[in-house]
This record gives C-alpha cells, structure tokens and sequence, in this order.
C-alpha cells in the first residue's frame, strides 16, 4: 500500500506567503532606507528651486515701463489660476492626479493601449509628478534606468510635497509655447488676460500646448492650435467635465489673436530710464537674483513727466540747431574718392534710388545733387536751410559746394531733401525732494537701451552751474550773504611749467568787466568768475571739493583754483543730487530710481530697506532713507536765497515766475562747449544740460540761459504748482536783510543785528518777553 | 551748533561732575534755542513768504507762534545767563583746557541767542503790536528738511501749559520745560494719558485742553 504523497498542509502555504510578504516588505524597506539619500539628494533641487520670473517694472503711477527675463514667466499661485485651466490640464495630461502617488501604472498603460490604437502618440503616460522630475531633475533622456529613476524620484517627491504644491509648481514651470513659461504669462501672451480669468475654451488651449508648445502654439501656428484646443476639448466631454454641444461651439470659436496688453509702450523716449533703472538693478542685485526673486519694480519715474522733459530737452537741442544750423553729415568727398565716382558713379556710394531712400549724394559742378546717375534737384526750400559752415551757420546752397557729399532723402516729388545731422544732445533729470525720488531722467534726444546715457555717465564740465558749491564753501567758512568780495582784475600764478617757463592765469567775466566791491548775492546772481576764484582762494580747492562731495558729486574733482569755475567734469545725475541737497537745506539723500520691490513670495522692500536673501552673498540697502548732514544749514539756505536772486534779477531771469519761489543757476563753458541750467523750486530740482557729444561748440551766445533754461523752465512748469518754501533750518536764524530776511551764521556777527554789540555779561531780555 | 561732546572730550572735564551739570544745563538750552529756531522759522516761513501779509489779530494761529518765540527766547537767554554764572563760579582754579570748551559752546550759543533776538525784535514783534499773542495748546515743529533725522534722545524743549507733565509729574505753570523722551500733560498724578514723542516748540495743556 502506497502512502499517498503528502499534500503540504494549507498551513506552509501560509507561511511561505508570509515569509514572501515579510521579505518583500524588508526589501522594500532595505531599498528604501538604501535610496532615500540619494533621492532626497536629488530633490533638494526643489528646495532651492527659484524658478526666474519676468522682473517687471511700472512707473509710480503703476503703468508698465519695463520688463525682462531670460524666461517670460508671471508666478502665479494656485488660487489665482481658473478652476477650468487646473481641469484641462489634470484631464489632458494626467486624469488621476489627485489619487496616484506619483506614478500611475493604470494611466500609463491606457496611454499605451490609447496610442497603439491610434497608430500615433495621442496620449502620455507620464504623471504630472514626473514631468516635474523630468523638467527639473532628469532631463529628456530616454533610457529605462532613468525612467526607473524619474519613478522613484517622482513617489519621493509626492512624500515630500502635497498634491498642491506639486500641481502649483507644474502650472508655474510648464512651457506653454512663444517664450512663455507657466499659465500665467501664457494667458496673458495669448489671451490678453489672467490666468484666473480663462474660461474652458481657453484653458484647453493651454493644455493642449503643452505637448508642443513650439510648434502648436497660436502665434507659431493658429491651425495646430485650433487642433490641440479640440482634442483637449473632446478629452474634456471624454472626462465628463464639459458637455459635448458646448465643446462643439467652443471647438469652432476663433482663436483670441495674441496680445500683448501688459507689454511695456515700446516708446524709445523711455530707454534712458529704462538703461537706467536695469543697470541699478543689476549693480544692486547681480544678473540672476532679480529673476530668481520674481522682483515686481515700482519706480520713482513718472511716465508723463518723463515724456515732458524728453521733449523739453529735444525742443531745446533743435531750437540750438535753428539758431547754429544743422552739421553737414559729410565733409568734401576726398580727391580720389571723386575720381573714383567719376569713373563709376554707382560704385562708391549707394544713392538713393527709391522714393524714401536716403543716402549720400555729390554736389556736380553746377551746384545740383547727383544720386547715382540720377541728376537731382534740390526740394523747394532745402536752399535756405541752414547749416553749419566754418564760419557760422549758412544756408544749404552756400555749404553745398561742387565736390561736397551730403546725406539727402528722395521724395516722391523726384527732388533731393537735404538730411543733415541732429548734432546737439541733452540730458534732464528731475527729483523730488520728499525722498528724491527721480521723476524723470533723460539720457539724449535718442538714446539705445543700455546705451551711452548722456544724465549718468557723459561727463562734462558744469561751468558756471557749479558756482553753488563754491559760495556754499565760502559761507561755511565764515562769510554771509551780504559779505562784500571784490571784483576786479585778478592774475594767478600758477606753478612753472616743466620748462621752468612762467605761467599765469586771469579769470575774465563774461562781460569783461568788473563791478569793483559786490555783496556774495550780486556775485552769483551775475556769476562773477573774478569772485568765484577769490572764493575759492578763501575757502580752498579742497575743501570746496570736499563740499561738493558731501553733497552729491561722486566724480573726481581737482582741487585747484580753476575748480570755482566748475571746469572739473561732473554727471547731470550728480549735479542734480548736489543742487537738491542745497534745496533741502543742507541734507543729502540719494537719488531713489526704485520705491518699491516686490519679490514672488509677497516681500517687500522700500528706500534704504536691506534686501537679504540666499541668493545674495550679503544684504543689499536699496539706494534712500534718512539723508545725511553735506552742508552747513544757513550756508544751504543762503545760497537758495543767493540762485533765487539769480533767477528774479540775474543770469536766470527767463526763469521767473509768479507760480512760487525758483532758485537756479545757469552754467557756460568755455567756448560755448556746454549749456546748463541747474535749480530748485521747494518741492523738486531740475537740471538740464546741452551739449554736443563731440564736444563741439554749440555756437556763439548759445548759453545756459540761452540753451538750457528754456528746457528747464517747460519741465518746471508741467510740474504740480506746488508752491511751498525752501526750508529753513534750525542752524539758520532769520535777520531782516534786503528784500525781506536772510539766514545768518548763528556768530557775533549776528549781534550787530540787534544793533548793539554781544558784551560778556547777561544777556538782555528776549524782545517781546518783557523784563 | 557745536556738538557738546566734541567741546568735552577732555577726559578731565568729563569727570567733573559740576562740568557735567554745566554741560546738561548747555545741552537744555540747546534743546530750547533749536525750538525757537523753528518757532520763529515757521512763523517766517509763512509771513514772509507769502505775498499776502497775513495779520496778527486775524490769524490767532500765527500770533500763537509768535507768543511761544517770545516765552521760548526769554527761558533761552535766562538759562544761558544761569550757565554763564556757573560757569564763572566754578571756573577760578580750573585750567584753561578744562573751561575753554564750555566756554565756546556757551558763546556760540549766546551768538545765536543774540541773532534770535535781532529777528524777533526787527520782525515778529512789529507784527505783533497790538495784538497781544498768546500761547495755544499745539503739537511742535518737526525739521524742514526732507529725511533729516530725529534723534528720539534729544533733549526736546516744549511750553508746559497745565497739569502735570508725565512721566516726572512736573507741575506745568506756562514755563518751558525740556522733555527727553515721550511725555504728555494729565490732570492729575494718575497720569492718565499717553506719553507720545514730543517735537520742539509743543505747548502741552492737560486735558480738557488737548492731549498733545
């Protein structure tokens, strides 16, 4: 009798099973102790992730100015973004989002069964999840050990992160096509709108881009967009999210043209301030941190004020232009260049042809322009135009001698129109003394952005514009307004040359003459350079370049005596600090180009505020805050008191006005090279320069009364009537002087005003008071 | 003005302790020259300045101005006569070093006390006349210049009205009393209300009158 063989009782079944399961779990838990490491080694690119968002910049009334990123990318959080545009995307590529743990083996495999039957790649079988990992951490590789990995990064990834976070960051990162990364710069690129406010059409559009943005996207191709916005939309009714009829109709909707709504004005008028505020930017915060911190910029500039000064500044250069003629683009066409025309006319100088075209043109021997074999007449009227001549400006027909060669437009009439250059430049800048704000900066009549920016970098010789800080040096060094300094002849010996030679030096007025024993007022309202040398012996070179300093002026100064008569080359920016810092009675602050920044995650900082982040080496003080002592109280007031006599009854007299108190100064340097004109009314300072960037003489008589203060004047009187007063400060007593009170040194010398002398014992009764 | 400490950095007057009192009691009349600087400034800025004249018995607010001027000068050169007293009493035996610097701060001081008085006689008292200004209950003067900064620790000069002054519970009779720090005017020793920073020149009054 056979035994029969032994059945294992269920009981080992069990127990194998069990042994199984617990060896399995102590694997599992084995290569999860062994891989969480290096996973979360991986991961912590997300915990240092700073995606770069666009930096945009608005003016001070919240319209935009500028915008940059190397990825146009608008963060937005996930309650800002429409509940449809969450839905289309989950829907389109990743319906089970909200219940996988990062990978979805069912999802992936009806992908593949999805594009077998197809024939084509219809669907993806990747999770929301791993397109991160994929985006951020993995790359495109294709290979099955890095799909393993992406899985194994994407499952640590959902421990890490909640579903939310996870979903916010994808709708944020994704690429959406036409430079536009994320929902919300892709909604407003495409749409015109926010992200929050897209309804279902438009949110599977935006889903639907995600599989090829490049190529699907509605500037690229609005057919392959319509497609990508269907198939999203037939997914939808798939979903049960949107019914059929209604996806239809919105299947057959037009696509929304591209907009561009938020886009900064395109007005080359704002590059200087633009030039100006990236490059504050850049020096405060570097290249990369801006876009890492997502900075929203309020700046200081206001855009209308903006628009008045450039054009002030523009009107002034052509009115210069007017008086001194434009510059011929051309000299006479060398010898050898004509001979070489004359063989072949076409070949050595492209004329134009066409009506529009512009190009260089020969003066022929009977004093008509040849374009080419084109024999060209002059337009009616191009005669009298004038231009510069060596001599002084004179009309066209004179200076367009046989032989010369000037740049000329064809017009449709068939005649030549003289096109000689706009040679005379400008530069304004205006602050507001409450905090300094800069309103308005312009840096040329045309300027390229992150170009020459003739307010911040020309430097340039300020002339008589820099008589301010002389007088305020000679007030601090003891002297009051009404002190009386001579003006006479006046010869300085200046060190031998190296040839042992003697040389000397005699400031001149610009009227040659000299008005004998003048009051400080007088001498700055009439800009006597005799006493602005005297002073400048009174109070020394140094120190008078000390003050400036103090005051504003970053730029080198020599401390020599020629200082007083501002030959030392300052910036308009600087200047302008300088003179704002008299207005406001001695105090300094720096210029503020940024009110406010605003980084993605809601920090905010303001003027003198310390921006500190990790992606800093060190705290970074944005430019403002409390201002700092640079002159004496009573010598800044003074001074103001001295630029306003100037304006009622000096060089700046066309500045005048019944609007509130002005103080300015005008600035003329030697030979007419530049023209300023520098001031205060209580509430903003404006300074305004012309010149050319060549250094060419502007042209006799051309001023900074002359060519400047016009310019000056038109920003100053589109400024709000804000009338007020200058301050006076605590350091300044008022005494009756003149035309109503002016600030003496609180010294002995301010006894006399009481008419009898300070003497050593008890003071008397204060007036007023009684016994 | 010149910096006290700069004017006593002589280890040796710094330890005297009458040294020391007569530079607290400089530093107080600081304190109240400064306020008439800004008293008489705003009353300039806004008389002077405009080219309507605005006239005393018209503007009670402008003549209040005036009247603190005047209550403000008249403690300024008082305490600068009560300095120049000590320092007189105490400087025989002294060296030069150790009283010259309270010297020259009491001189600068008594210029500027001097040049104050020249305006107040040549100008705020003629437009005075007849008008007889007083003293109203009102907040001080903070600085003209834009972001110039205020040192919560200065010593602040203001016009006790009424009450008592708190913290210190110091009777307030219409003199001027220098502050350091918040204070404010109650009634009575309970103190209730709030001491708040106080800018120079304040006329405080217990209420009914004003919190200030």
């Amino acid at each position: 009798m056979t035994r029969p063989a032994a059945r294992p009782p269920p009981r080992r079944f069990g127990l194998r099973l069990t042994v199984l399961v617990v060896a399995a779990a102590l694997l599992a838990a084995i290569t999860r102790r062994a891989l969480t490491p290096a996973l979360d080694a991986e991961l912590a690119a997300f915990d240092a992730l700073r995606p770069p968002v666009e930096v945009r910049v608005v003016d001070r009334e919240g319209r935009p100015l500028d915008a940059w990123s190397d990825e146009r990318r608008i963060w937005a959080p996930l309650d800002a973004i429409s509940p449809a545009v969450v839905t289309a995307v989950l829907v389109a590529e990743d319906r089970h989002f909200w219940r996988h743990p990062g990978v979805d083996p069912l999802g992936a495999a009806r992908a593949a069964w999805v594009n077998l039957r197809a024939g084509a790649y219809v669907q993806g079988g990747s999770t929301l999840t791993q397109q991160l990992v994929k985006l951020l951490i993995t790359g495109e590789e294709r290979s099955l050990r890095r799909k393993a990995w992406e899985a194994l990064l994407a499952l640590r990834l959902e421990q890490r992160r909640s579903k939310a976070q996870i979903l916010e960051l994808y709708l944020n990162l994704v690429y959406l096509g036409g430079g536009n990364h994320g929902v919300e710069a892709a909604a407003q690129a495409w749409f015109g709108r926010s992200a929050k406010e897209l309804g279902p059409g438009e949110a599977a559009l935006l889903a639907g881009l995600i599989r090829a943005p490049s190529r699907d996207n509605p500037g690229e191709s609005p057919e392959r967009a319509r497609e990508a916005r269907a198939r999203v939309l037939r997914q939808l009714v798939e979903a049960g999210e949107l019914d059929a009829l209604r996806a239809d109709r919105l299947a057959d909707a037009s696509l929304t043209a591209p907009q561009a709504a938020a886009a900064p004005p395109a007005d080359p008028g704002l590059q200087a301030a633009r030039t100006a505020l990236r490059r504050e930017v850049q020096a405060l915060l570097g290249d990369r941190a801006p876009a890492a911190l997502g900075l929203q910029i309020e700046a200081a500039i206001d855009l209308d004020l903006q628009a008045v000064a450039l054009a002030a500044v523009d009107a002034a250069c052509a009115a210069v232009e007017a008086r001194q003629g434009m510059r011929p683009p051309d000299g006479p066409l060398p010898a050898a260049a004509r001979a070489a025309w004359a063989a072949d006319p076409d070949g050595g100088l492209r004329a134009p042809q066409l009506v529009g075209d512009c190009g260089p043109v020969l003066i022929g021997a009977d004093g008509a322009p040849r374009a080419g074999e084109r024999r060209g007449r002059w337009a009616r009227g191009e005669g009298g135009r004038r231009v510069r001549g060596p001599r002084g400006p004179v009309s066209l027909a004179e200076a367009a001698r046989p032989g010369t060669v000037w740049q000329a437009c064809l017009g449709d009439d068939g005649a030549l129109r003289a096109n000689p250059e706009a040679w005379v430049q400008g530069a304004a800048v205006v602050l507001d003394h409450h905090q300094l704000d800069v309103l308005a900066l312009t840096g040329g009549r045309t300027m390229e952005l992150e170009g020459f920016h003739r307010a911040t970098q020309a430097a340039r010789q300020p002339g008589s514009a820099f008589k301010p800080l002389v007088w305020a040096a000679a007030l601090e060094s003891g002297l009051t307004r009404v002190d009386r300094v001579l003006d006479g002849p006046l010869t300085i010996q200046a060190p031998r040359g190296p040839r042992g030679q003697r040389r000397s030096w005699s400031p001149q007025n610009y009227d040659g003459s000299y008005r004998g024993m003048v009051r400080l007022e007088q001498a700055l309202a009439q800009s006597l350079n005799t006493v602005a040398v005297r002073l400048t012996q009174r109070a020394g070179p140094e120190a008078i370049a000390a003050l400036a300093a103090r005051a504003g002026h970053r730029s080198p100064l020599r401390p020599d005596l020629s200082l007083g008569l501002g030959t030392s080359e300052v910036t308009v920016v600087d200047h302008a600090v300088a003179i704002a810092t008299l207005a406001n009675g001695g105090w300094r602050r720096d210029p503020v180009l940024i009110r406010q920044a605003r980084a993605a995650d809601g920090r905010t900082w303001g003027p003198g505020d310390a921006l500190s982040d990790p992606l800093l080496p060190a705290p970074v003080r944005l430019p403002g805050g409390p201002a700092t002592a640079a002159v004496r109280g009573e010598a800044a007031r003074q001074v103001i008191d001295m630029m306003r006599a100037a304006v009622e009854a000096g060089t700046g007299s066309d500045a005048r006005s019944d609007r509130g108190p002005r103080a300015a100064k005008t600035g003329t340097t030697s030979g007419y090279v530049d023209a300023w004109f520098a001031g205060s009314t209580p509430q903003h300072t404006v300074v305004v320069w012309i010149g050319a960037d060549d250094r060419t003489p502007l042209g006799d008589g051309e001023t900074g009364a002359r060519a400047a203060l016009p310019a000056w004047v038109a920003i100053v009187d589109a400024l709000d009537a804000d009338g007020g007063r200058f301050p006076l400060p605590d350091e300044a007593v008022l005494v009756p002087e003149g035309r109503g009170y002016a600030a003496l040194p609180r010294d002995r010398r301010a006894a006399a005003a009481l008419g009898r002398p300070l003497r050593a014992g008890p003071l008397p009764p204060f007036p007023g008071a009684g016994g | 003005m010149i910096p006290l400490l700069l004017l006593l950095s002589d280890p040796a007057g710094a330890t005297d302790r009458r040294a020391e009192a007569l530079a607290s009691a400089l530093a107080d009349a600081e304190a109240v020259g400064r306020a008439v600087a800004r008293v008489q400034n705003a009353w300039a800025g806004v008389v002077l300045e405009e080219s309507q004249r605005r006239r005393c018995a018209d503007d009670p607010a402008l003549a209040d101005r005036a009247a603190r001027a005047r209550a403000l000068g008249a403690d300024w050169g008082a305490r600068l006569n009560a300095v120049r007293e000590g320092i007189d009493a105490w400087a025989p035996g002294r060296s030069a070093d150790e009283v010259a610097p309270l010297r020259r701060a009491l001189d600068a001081q008594r210029g500027a006390w001097a040049a104050a008085a020249a305006a107040q006689a040549r100008l705020v008292e003629p437009w005075a006349e007849g008008c007889a200004p007083a003293v109203l209950p009102g907040p001080g003067f903070p600085p003209s210049e834009h972001g110039r900064p205020v040192d919560p620790a200065e010593p602040v000069a203001i016009i006790g009205l009424s009450g008592l002054l708190c913290p210190g519970l110091v009777p307030l009779t219409g003199a001027v009393v220098v502050v350091r720090g918040p204070a404010c005017a109650a009634p009575t020793e309970a103190c209730g209300c709030t001491p708040g920073p106080q800018l120079p020149g304040a006329a405080l009054t217990a209420p009914p009158g004003g919190p200030w």
